[in-house]
């Protein structure tokens, strides 16, 4: 049996072949038992997919499309919702966190960090103290109290 | 030798078709719900054929059809209505057998590949068909489109069930018409099988 033509088989029988190729075809059915015997099959099989039952569709699904489409998207949902009255105070409030981000990084409840704190406090002594090669909180407050080692001496 | 292929009635449904849809890009309900009442049997059916459960090509004609709506605006007059119809329907049926749980469902019920060929049952001297009662050759039908690849399924169900010629399909599924001609042949060369598979069941039984 000729393969390329037994592969041409299913486009022959849907019409699917230019007229060439068609007489190719049928000219090697002529001669070729067995290629006749798998066109005939595949026939068979084509008219027998006919005979299948029908789906028939719900009244349901019309109901269920129908609705769908009506419903608006979410788009038009979030257009619908952000009107001026709307949009002005939602606008304010993202304005305001946002700000509140970019100006607050740090939240009310975040840990301190002592260490920092006092270098603020105290950041005249340590700009002095940085000249003198000083650098640890010990030595600032050393350095603080000078005045009463002074008294003492 | 005289083809037997039916062509699709195009002139009947198409330029009316294509007119409904850009007035359904518009926002024509009304439109839409002739589109629909005009091919919704086509529509559950390429979806039954292609998942094999009639449930669940409801729910997938519902999806085809809402998706159908929502791209309207995107629909292109040159091409034929079927053919965006049917390139919706086969995404979103694909989409469906893709999802993990449509695989194990498959996984669960494998289908055998241990049938005669169409020439082992001819030299049987067995008439493959004719015994086989409707329900029957349905299944038979589901478990040969269960094997097939995707797009022979899809393919397939275009050709046999909504009579689309090879040109319409190969634009549905952006192929080529000498790559679905292969796909086709493949997929009705499987079907002949299980169906030679199932006649010799039959009368075996």
């Amino acid at each position: 049996m000729n393969e390329d033509l037994a592969n041409e088989l299913t486009a022959y029988i849907d019409g699917e072949l230019d007229d060439a190729r068609a007489r190719q075809v049928e000219a090697a059915l002529a001669a070729d038992p067995q290629l006749r015997a798998l066109e005939q099959q595949l026939r068979a099989t084509v008219a027998a997919l006919k005979t299948l039952p029908e789906p028939a569709p719900s009244a349901a699904l019309r109901r269920a499309v129908l609705a769908k489409v009506d419903e608006p998207t979410w788009r038009e949902r979030l257009a619908r919702w952000l009107t001026p009255p709307r949009l002005v105070p939602v606008g304010l409030a993202v304005a305001a966190a946002l700000t509140a981000v970019v100006v607050w990084p740090r939240g009310a409840d975040a840990p301190v960090d002592e260490d920092a704190l006092l270098l603020a406090q105290n950041l005249d002594v340590a700009e002095d103290l940085d000249l003198v090669g000083l650098d640890s909180p010990d030595d600032v407050a050393v350095v603080a109290h000078l005045d009463e080692l002074e008294v003492l001496r | 030798m005289a083809s037997s292929r039916v062509q699709p009635s195009v002139q009947a449904f198409s330029d009316e078709d294509a007119r409904e849809m850009l007035q359904v890009a518009k926002g024509d309900r009304q439109a839409f719900a002739r589109l629909f009442d005009r091919h919704q049997a086509s529509v559950v059916r390429f979806c039954r054929r292609f998942v094999g459960d009639g449930a669940r090509a409801e729910e997938l004609a519902q999806d085809v059809f809402v998706r159908l709506f929502r791209s309207a605006k995107s629909y292109q007059p040159s091409a034929r209505f079927k053919t965006f119809l049917f390139r919706v329907a086969t995404n979103v049926c694909l989409n469906d057998v893709r999802r993990p749980a449509a695989k194990a469902e498959v996984l669960e019920d494998p289908v055998k590949d241990d049938g005669p060929t169409v020439f082992e049952q001819q030299a049987d001297g067995v008439t493959p068909l004719a015994a086989l009662e409707a329900k029957q050759l349905e299944a038979a039908v589901d478990r040969a489109m269960a094997k097939m690849s995707e797009r022979e399924r899809a393919a397939f169900a275009m050709c046999r069930f909504e009579g689309l010629a090879y040109r319409d399909i190969a634009q549905a599924l952006e192929s080529t018409e000498a790559a679905v001609k292969s796909l086709i042949h493949r997929a009705t060369v499987q079907v002949a099988k299980q169906l030679a598979a199932a006649s010799a069941e039959g009368s075996a039984a």
